[in-house]
Parts: structure tokens; C-alpha cells; sequence
């Protein structure tokens, strides 16, 4: 009897003790992961920005002479600058056509909305290196269509990638690629406005004009938030479409951050200058992104 | 064909309606012709031989040359079934770990829940080529240059960072009762993940899997670097070098005189879409609900 009842205690107490681990276990697995192989990392190329380390080798402990470098380092400083061209570009001139098009798209005037919305999303759905390269025939100086076309209606043919016009012709490749996903979330988020608020203010008289400023627009903070961050984050880590496009150059018009760390890294294996590249851009993003919460007012509503 | 959805502008009665569908309609359509244009192009291209390239480049040329697909097809397969071999395996990871996680932050109470959610989201904004180095070195040690293991294992580290997130906005829309009642009738966490949470979650899923297959495709940077051996490459370091190699170094401009290697590249090019397309016409319209529903709303 007494043996029973201390088993019975202990399958009790191993029950609870079960219950209370249970969540720890369910999201050890990822969490392991996610330690080694994200944060992990991360956390490393704190130390590695400070050293020198060519890939092989003993490495050399420099302190903060990698960061003092880059701020010297005028092929850094000209794919911040080009980067920041490819943000402001995403954020001022792609997400309003995308907010465009969805508001066009969504309005009740509109038919086959499907149709529009799959053949926007179209061009997201082509391979990036098959894209771009589709562009760069485009974009090619006597036989290319842009040119072809330009002439046709009796202007001068471009060069569109020299140095001058490279950075305006990789964002309209990435313009092409991506507005239709950004334009994807906003209708996700126009669909998800009731739509007796429009009623509402149909019946208190509010104009278009009125209706979008005062009524869509606050409601699509969420989903504006989420759209600036993530076209913000993509630009900074894009790589393909420059590298592409003109390999970075002509005469780094087109580097990008990503570009030049790639470059830093593997070309010219320095290691730890390419981390430094990597926690400055870690430092920049942070500060937008507080800068941008603030803006849409995230801290005050959670 | 009157549409049910919510509408933008309410119709008033007295506007000049006709002229602002009409406008609206030729602005959608012109923007629509110009998004088609390339991938009209890629379509064109692919069945051409070097003559037809040359001469005729811009309009559709007959007899349509289908060869193009069976020689792309000898060269891009292989990649194409690397990828597909990759992201699927990488793909049922992420998605479990995502519900798993999901459940667990919207449905378990236990302490530091909120600390260790934190911890994960605050790093949803951090862009991952700043630790990219060190991940190479850590991969490296580990011998995992030149493997599969080094294209799935970021899948599972990384991308259920943005899947618990939307997965436990999705989860915690969920009434209740109907956990209550399963509890009721004996269920385990694991039925009330596998039975309920699962079946409902399905959208916030789909949602999950065609974004994260699109970055798998599209990955280039980290296979470029990780993968060596051509045999393991992915899709789209594979479709750069034959670029590369078909243009004869020289990406740029019409540097080969010989069309007749365009045809075969623009149709592996094509080949190389279809499965997101594929994918997108299939789940596609789960993926717009499931960004309705969850995570945009938070």
C-alpha cells in the first residue's frame, strides 16, 4: 500500500514535471538551430569584424581599425550610397504603383480581379537569374527592345547601363520583379477592410480623395509597416541583380552593399573587413527600423 | 458578374462611372502589357533557333523549335531536381517547426514565453548577410561545404523565424471552445496540434511554403559560396553559369555570334518558372487568404 501510493506521488509529480517542460521541448529543436546556425553567427561577426583573418591562418586581433578603414574605404562608402538609392527607390517609387495598382484593382469599378492579380504576381514567380537576364538583352544598346522602342517613337537610344543610368535600370529590373508581390499584400490588406467603414463615410459625404487619406490609408498601417521594412531589409541584402546586370560595375555605379562584402570576402579574403561591412549595414537597418516603428506608431498599439 | 469583395470606392450614382471603369481598365492593362513583355519574350526566345533569333527576334517565329526544351531540359534537370530535393525537405521542416512553435507561443502558457518569443522576432528585422561570413566559417567547420545539409539547414534555422510569427497570430485566432472540447474527450497537445490546429491552419501554411519556396529558388548568394561540386548545385547558380558559359564568359551584350545557343537557354529559363508557377496556381489563392487572415493584421 505504501510502496503504491509513492508510485502513484512520483507518476504525479513526473506528470506535472512533463507538463511544465512540454512547451521547452516542442521549441527546443528550432531554438538549437536557431542558436547555432542564426544567432550564433551573428554574434560572431561582432568578434570577426574586429580582427584580421584571411581566410586562413592564425588571426590578428585589430580592434576597431576595420571600422576607422571603412569609413576611409570610398568603394564602401559609394555602395552605401548606391544602396541607399535602391531603398529609397523601393520605398518612394515602387510601394506607391504597388498601393496604385491594389487600390485600382480592389476598387468595385474593376472587373476580373483574379486575372490581374495572378498576372501581376507573374513576374515574381520568373527565376531572378533568368529575369535579369531577359532585362540585360532588353537593356542592350543597339538591338535591345528599350532602345528599339525609344527610336520607334523617334528619341535617342540610351545607354542603359553606363555609368549614369546603371542604378535607374537595375531598380527597374527589381521595380518589374517585385511590385506585384508588394502589391499582393496591400490588396490582402484592402480585402481585409470591412467595407460598411466606406459606407460609413460615403453616407457623412467624404469624397475619393477624403476616403483614402482619412479612412484606407490609416487602416493599412499594419500592412504598410510590414511592406516598408521587408522592401527596406530586401534592398540592403540585394545581390543578384546588380551582380547580373553589370557585375557591380560599370566603375561600381551598381555595388551594392552585398556586392562589396561578397567581394570583400571571397575575392579579396578579408574576412573580418567583410564583417565589419556586415555590422555596419547591421547598425544602419537597426536604426531605420526603429525610426520606421516610431513613424507608424507600433510601440504605442502592442 | 456584380463582385461581392469590399469595395474601394463606394459607386455613387451620379459620377460619370463609365469613364472611370474605362480609365481604370486601360490603366491596369497597360501596366499588365508592360509586366508581360519580358516574360513574352522568354516564352518567344525559347522556341527559336539561331536564324529565327537573329532575324526575326521580336515576334513569334514558326514552326515553333520544342528541341529547345529537350536540350534545356538535358542541362537544367539536374539542378531543377537538386533544388526541388532541397527545398522540399527543407520546406516539411520549416512549416513543422513553424506550427509546432506557432502552437506553443500562442497556446501554452509557461515563463519566459514572452522573453523567448522576443528574442526571435527582434531578429525578423536583421538581414542575414551581416553574419554571412561567420555562418560560412561555423558551416565550414561543421563539413558542411559542398552538401545538401548546408541549403536545408538554413531553411530550418531561419525560416521559421518569420513562420512562428505568423503561424501564432494565426493559431491564436482559433476560438477556443474547440480546444476546450478536444481537452474534454482526452486529447493530447499532439492531437490539438495534428487534429485541430493543423487542419485550420492550412492558409497561414500555404502562405509560409510559397514564400519560402520563392527564396529557395531564388537563392544564389549562399549556393554560390557553400556548393562547389556541380553535381549538388542549385537552380539558380546553375542557370548563372550557363549564362556565363553560353555567352562565353561575357554575360553582357551579344557577345556569341552563335544564336543558335539562346533558344536552349531561354527554354531552361522557362523550364526553370514552371515550378513556381506551378505552385503559386495551386496555392496561390490560400497564400493571398492566409496573408488576409494572420500576419498583416498584427
Amino acid at each position: 500500500m505504501h510502496s503504491i501510493t509513492q508510485q502513484h506521488i512520483r507518476e504525479r509529480l513526473w506528470y506535472r514535471y512533463q507538463r511544465r517542460l512540454a512547451p521547452y521541448l516542442f521549441i527546443s529543436p528550432f531554438y538549437i538551430l536557431f542558436v547555432v546556425f542564426a544567432l550564433g553567427p551573428l554574434i560572431a561577426a561582432l568578434y570577426f569584424s574586429m580582427i584580421k583573418w584571411p581566410g586562413t591562418g592564425p588571426m590578428t586581433f585589430l580592434g576597431l581599425a576595420n571600422y576607422l578603414e571603412l569609413f576611409e574605404d570610398e568603394i564602401f562608402l559609394k555602395s552605401l550610397g548606391n544602396t541607399t538609392y535602391y531603398a529609397i527607390g523601393a520605398v518612394f517609387v515602387i510601394l506607391p504603383v504597388a498601393l496604385f495598382l491594389a487600390l485600382l484593382i480592389n476598387a468595385a469599378v474593376v472587373r476580373a480581379k483574379s486575372l490581374f492579380r495572378i498576372a501581376f504576381i507573374l513576374p515574381v514567380l520568373t527565376s531572378t537569374v533568368a529575369a535579369t537576364i531577359m532585362f540585360l538583352l532588353m537593356f542592350e544598346h543597339q538591338y535591345g527592345l528599350f532602345n528599339v522602342a525609344l527610336e520607334a517613337v523617334g528619341l535617342n537610344a540610351l545607354k542603359w547601363l553606363d555609368e549614369e543610368l546603371v542604378k535607374l535600370s537595375v531598380l527597374l529590373v527589381a521595380a518589374w520583379r517585385y511590385t506585384g508581390l508588394s502589391m499582393l499584400y496591400f490588396l490582402a490588406g484592402l480585402q481585409s477592410i470591412p467595407t460598411d467603414v466606406y459606407e460609413a463615410a460615403s453616407v457623412d459625404g467624404a469624397g475619393r480623395w477624403t476616403t483614402f487619406w482619412q479612412i484606407t490609408l490609416p487602416l493599412l498601417r499594419p500592412v504598410s509597416l510590414f511592406v516598408v521594412v521587408v522592401s527596406i531589409i530586401g534592398s540592403f541584402q540585394f545581390f543578384a541583380e546588380p551582380l547580373l546586370l553589370a557585375g557591380g560595375g560599370p566603375n561600381n555605379a551598381s555595388l551594392t552593399i552585398a556586392n562589396y562584402l561578397y567581394r570583400v570576402g571571397f575575392s579579396y579574403l578579408r574576412m573580418g573587413y567583410a564583417s565589419a561591412v556586415g555590422y555596419i549595414l547591421a547598425v544602419i537597418i537597426f536604426i531605420l527600423t526603429l525610426l520606421q516603428l516610431k513613424f507608424f506608431g507600433a510601440f504605442g498599439r502592442s | 458578374m456584380s463582385s461581392t469583395t469590399s469595395t474601394q470606392v463606394a459607386p455613387s450614382t451620379r459620377r460619370p462611372l463609365r469613364y472611370y471603369q474605362i480609365g481604370s481598365h486601360l490603366f491596369i492593362t497597360v501596366m499588365l502589357l508592360l509586366s508581360f513583355i519580358p516574360t513574352y519574350l522568354l516564352i518567344t526566345w525559347s522556341f527559336k533557333n539561331g536564324l529565327q533569333y537573329r532575324w526575326e527576334r521580336w515576334a513569334i517565329s514558326f514552326p515553333l523549335r520544342w528541341r529547345n526544351y529537350v536540350a534545356a531540359w538535358d542541362i537544367v534537370g539536374d539542378y531543377m531536381i537538386n533544388t526541388l530535393i532541397v527545398a522540399f525537405i527543407g520546406l516539411m521542416g520549416m512549416l513543422l517547426l513553424s506550427l509546432i512553435g506557432g502552437y506553443v507561443f500562442a497556446r501554452m502558457d509557461f515563463p519566459f514565453r514572452e522573453t523567448l518569443y522576443y528574442a526571435i522576432i527582434a531578429l525578423l528585422m536583421v538581414p542575414w548577410v551581416l553574419s554571412f561570413i561567420p555562418a560560412y566559417m561555423v558551416y565550414v567547420r561543421l563539413g558542411l561545404l559542398n552538401t545538401r545539409w548546408a541549403m536545408i539547414i538554413p531553411e530550418l534555422a531561419g525560416g521559421p523565424i518569420f513562420g512562428i510569427f505568423l503561424m501564432r497570430a494565426f493559431i491564436a485566432g482559433i476560438p477556443e471552445e474547440l480546444f476546450e472540447s478536444a481537452r474534454c474527450d482526452g486529447a493530447g497537445v499532439l492531437d490539438l496540434i495534428g487534429r485541430i490546429t493543423l487542419p485550420l491552419s492550412l492558409p497561414g501554411l500555404a502562405t509560409l511554403a510559397v514564400l519560402n519556396f520563392i527564396g529557395v529558388w531564388n537563392s544564389f548568394l549562399w549556393p554560390l559560396v557553400m556548393i562547389q561540386d556541380d553535381a549538388k548545385q542549385m537552380i539558380a547558380v546553375g542557370l548563372y553559369k550557363l549564362a556565363r558559359s553560353a555567352t562565353y564568359g561575357g554575360v553582357a551584350g551579344w557577345t556569341s555570334q552563335d544564336f543558335s545557343v539562346w533558344g536552349p537557354l531561354y527554354a531552361g529559363y522557362v523550364i526553370a518558372s514552371l515550378p513556381l508557377v506551378l505552385l503559386f496556381i495551386v496555392l496561390g489563392k490560400f497564400y493571398v487568404e492566409g496573408l488576409v487572415d494572420s500576419g498583416l493584421k498584427v
